[in-house]
């Protein structure tokens, strides 16, 4: 890196293996209708029941791809900073007070089963690895976490394993590239 | 109820593509839905003064439900996706367009189901010049006609 410090520091690097977010939902049909809505997706499962059960489901179900939502925390809108995101969002519960600009770089899901309105979902994230990269426009952190999804009964909803570019303030970023 | 059966996929197969466009409300109702405060998809402002975008930014998770929805679309209500990978490559703005594609590169069977595999794309479209921002690629379930 340009300055020769890292851009991970021990209290992260301690996280390397262990949960560091972990949160409970309950889905909600009205909720996951209205992302459809916002995706512009009308597939009549999840906006109709009697066409679910005729496809083999016992009612309307979830987007699969909301169940990353359900489990999503409110939050104190003191703690909201100038970017508009929480700070119980930053870092996919990583500290890197070094790099606060994220972007999302990629997600594999496996999706195990569906999910149905009023079912409690319960999240567990664990940090897999924190790489330090280096690239055109300055040093980076890759945050690397697996996300388990369950039901009741610890019923296996889904899995992702997401990556996350944590990058310094855009200002360091440019000294770094110089 | 009609859907894909196995028996009526072949490797090779096109998945019909669809071209997406946004506005401020389309960006805002998508970061409303997903809790997402976000500044970057709704205050231009920000977005363009602050970080230095040209205009506001699509939601690579927006992309990815894009992707997804073409895929459910395709498929019908009796396929299941059990397999999901999308990677981001590069940003979308609000006034680009976006083109959603997708073909079949495989095919297995397992006991009573059948099973496929697809590769999928979203395409930015901007002026003449179009890139790949999020290839993706999933597995489906489908179910065998001959077992009816």
């Amino acid at each position: 890196m340009g300055t020769g410090v890292s851009l991970i520091g021990d209290e992260a690097r301690a996280l390397i293996g262990q949960v560091t977010f972990r949160a409970q939902g309950i889905a909600r049909l009205s909720e996951g209708r209205r992302y459809a809505a916002a995706v512009g997706d009308d597939n009549p499962l999840y906006w109709n029941h009697r066409y679910a059960r005729l496809a083999g489901y016992r009612a309307a179900i979830l987007p699969p791809l909301f169940t990353q939502y359900v489990t999503r925390n409110s939050f104190d809108l003191s703690d909201i900073r100038t970017d508009g995101l929480g700070m119980a969002s930053d870092s996919a519960g990583v500290p890197l007070p070094a790099c606060p600009r994220k972007m999302a770089a990629g997600i594999d899901w496996h999706f195990f089963d569906v999910v149905y309105d009023q079912d409690l979902i319960t999240q567990e994230r664990v940090l897999e690895s924190l790489e330090e990269k280096s690239g055109r426009t300055g040093a980076f952190v890759l945050v690397i976490s697996t996300n388990i999804y369950t039901k009741l009964d610890n019923q296996l909803v889904a899995r992702s394993r997401s990556t996350v570019i944590a990058r310094p303030p855009a200002d360091v970023a440019v000294r770094e590239s110089e | 109820m009609t859907g894909l059966f196995f028996e009526e996929v072949s490797c090779g197969d096109e998945m019909p593509s669809r071209l997406e466009v946004f506005d401020p409300a389309r960006l805002f109702f998508f970061s409303a839905s997903t809790f997402n405060g976000h500044r970057i998809h709704y205050d231009w402002r920000y977005a363009t003064e602050i970080e230095g975008f040209q205009d506001l930014v699509v939601h690579g998770s927006l992309q990815a439900a894009l992707i997804f929805r073409s895929l459910t679309a395709w498929m019908g209500p009796q396929g299941r996706i059990v397999r999901f990978s999308t990677k981001s490559l590069g940003q979308v703005l609000m006034t680009d367009a976006l083109k959603v594609s997708g073909r079949v590169i495989g095919l297995g069977e397992d006991q009573d189901i059948g099973l496929v595999e697809i590769e999928m794309a979203a395409e930015r479209q901007r002026g003449h010049s179009s890139i790949v921002t999020m290839p993706a690629s999933a597995g489906v379930m489908l179910p065998l006609k001959s077992l009816q």
